[in-house]
């Protein structure tokens, strides 16, 4: 019975992460088809063109996500895929003299763990509502902290780097864009 | 119907039958220890991470889970009711952990905490969602693993032993799905094919060694083969790791790939896990390598082909 059991488990195992992550690669398609054509090489594009999982995807979180959460595999394991971005983001807050507000995390986990917010933050750019309201929150926080602070500037530093044969072409260089985004008040 | 009984022969012994060289005892304590100095890494900022007004406010995070993933407002909520004020909830809730790590570590009461730990550990995660990555979500399955290393206390022995090898194939299994997706999900793209994608790794999280990589830059090859290299041991990896011949090999591989990932991304929890996942998952196998009455897949098939069944 317990052998049974055991079996199963590694089944549904077998299958439910497999799934996930192919789902997860799917969902990579949201993108703009613009991108999906630069950024994808021909068997890319052959996969997300063809691998066609919207019920699959609707049923599938629905019925098996709680195992997935459960067991720490709900995200897939698609790390840097399919491509690294040539940019880097970081978000710069300033108070209304122009001083940048530090993080006040204190260990080098903590900090890494912040650098992941940050990773997540940049899928959220184009979404206004959502981008407004985790930068809305992280000022909340810094209020908490500093009861001086009445208003913050929300900057974002792009730091944009050239790929390996423009490199070699026009030598060394960063573009970087210092894009003041919004401003956050106390209410 | 020969092949059939041959498979299941098989299958019992590949998955129930290869605990003679585990070694449970520094599995569970191995994670334990880890668990202890994973938590104790951001205990000083546990209010900016877990905290309902922490950088991302509890209502922005319940935006990115489901109402049945485990949440610390489970605890805090009714204990707010009791009048104990967040951070004291939650220094009470950090302290449950920490002590019932260390009562594993003491071989107390391992079943009972091991279970604990692994829904606490996903509290703090479903709890900082935005602050999660690939470290927490592997200790997660890690403690939801470490719950079979445990189970001797309610198990016959015997029932034990076939437990604890299934625990291992299953984290072996595992892992050979996630190195077969985290390549399978680079081939799609260009960077990783052209090098570009070591290049933007360099100037994103370790521009410091910018400086040093700039002559190399005149020899892009360099660089393809490196991205080239990460791509194929993470798709290779879950076939050749099966064979005792490159086993050793590829292991030595992927322990360099996150020693690097720790070194140079500064990765370090990160590292660290998945190279202690892979010393559970198949160091054992070094040890066995030594005994000649190891259990591998060779021996395997031939005592299947000169099985009269």
């Amino acid at each position: 019975m317990i052998k049974k059991i055991l079996v199963f488990l590694l089944l549904l195992h077998i299958f439910l992460v497999i799934s996930i992550n192919l789902i997860t690669i799917r969902g990579l398609e949201t993108i703009d088809p613009q991108i999906l054509s630069k950024e994808f090489n021909t068997f890319g594009r052959f996969y997300i063109r063809n691998f066609k999982a919207e019920y699959y995807q609707k049923y599938f979180n629905t019925i098996f996500n709680p195992y997935l959460i459960y067991t720490g595999t709900d995200r897939g394991y698609e790390f840097f895929s399919p491509n690294l971005m040539p940019s880097k983001m970081e978000l710069l807050f300033l108070d209304k003299r122009g001083n940048e507000i530090k993080f006040p995390f204190i260990t080098p986990e903590s900090k890494l763990k912040f650098f992941s917010t940050t990773y997540y933050f940049n899928g959220f750019l184009a979404d206004k509502k959502m981008r407004d309201r985790i930068l809305r929150s992280m000022s909340s926080r810094f209020m908490i902290l500093n009861s001086n602070l009445y208003e913050i500037n929300v900057h974002l530093k792009i730091s944009e780097f050239d790929n390996l044969d423009t490199l070699n072409k026009n030598g060394y260089r960063i573009n970087q864009k210092n894009i003041k985004a919004f401003i956050v008040s106390r209410k | 119907m020969i092949f059939y009984k041959k498979i299941l022969v098989f299958t019992n012994s590949f998955l129930f039958e290869n605990e003679k060289f585990i070694n449970k005892n520094f599995i569970v304590k191995a994670i334990a220890l880890f668990s202890i100095i994973n938590i104790l890494l951001v205990f000083p900022d546990r209010a900016n991470i877990f905290g309902s007004h922490g950088f991302i406010s509890r209502d922005v995070n319940n935006l990115f889970i489901l109402s049945y993933s485990p949440q610390l407002s489970w605890l805090i909520t009714p204990l707010a009711r009791l009048g104990l004020s967040e951070n004291l909830s939650l220094l009470l809730i950090i302290t449950i952990y920490l002590m019932s790590l260390v009562c594993i570590l003491m071989d107390y009461g391992r079943l009972v905490f091991s279970v604990l730990i692994w829904f606490i550990h996903l509290m703090f995660v479903q709890s900082s969602y935005l602050f999660a990555y690939g470290a927490d979500y592997f200790l997660s399955f890690l403690l939801f693993v470490n719950i079979f290393f445990n189970l001797d206390t309610v198990l016959k022995p015997e029932s034990f032993k076939m437990v604890c090898s299934f625990a291992i194939r299953f984290l072996q299994i595992h892992l050979c799905i996630v190195y077969f997706f985290s390549g399978f999900g680079k081939t799609l793209g260009i960077s990783w094919f052209d090098g570009n994608a070591i290049w933007y790794l360099a100037n994103t999280y370790f521009p410091w060694l910018v400086g040093t990589l700039l002559p190399l830059a005149k020899y892009p090859i360099l660089f393809k083969m490196l991205s080239v290299s990460v791509v194929l041991i993470e798709l290779l990896y879950p076939f050749f790791i099966w064979f005792s011949k490159t086993r050793r090999i590829l292991l030595i591989l992927i322990i360099i790939l996150h020693l690097s990932i720790g070194i140079f991304m500064q990765f370090y929890t990160f590292a660290a896990i998945m190279i202690l996942m892979n010393l559970i998952a198949f160091g054992y196998y070094f040890k066995k390598d030594f005994n000649l009455s190891s259990i591998s897949f060779g021996t395997i098939w031939r005592k299947l082909s000169l099985n009269k069944i």
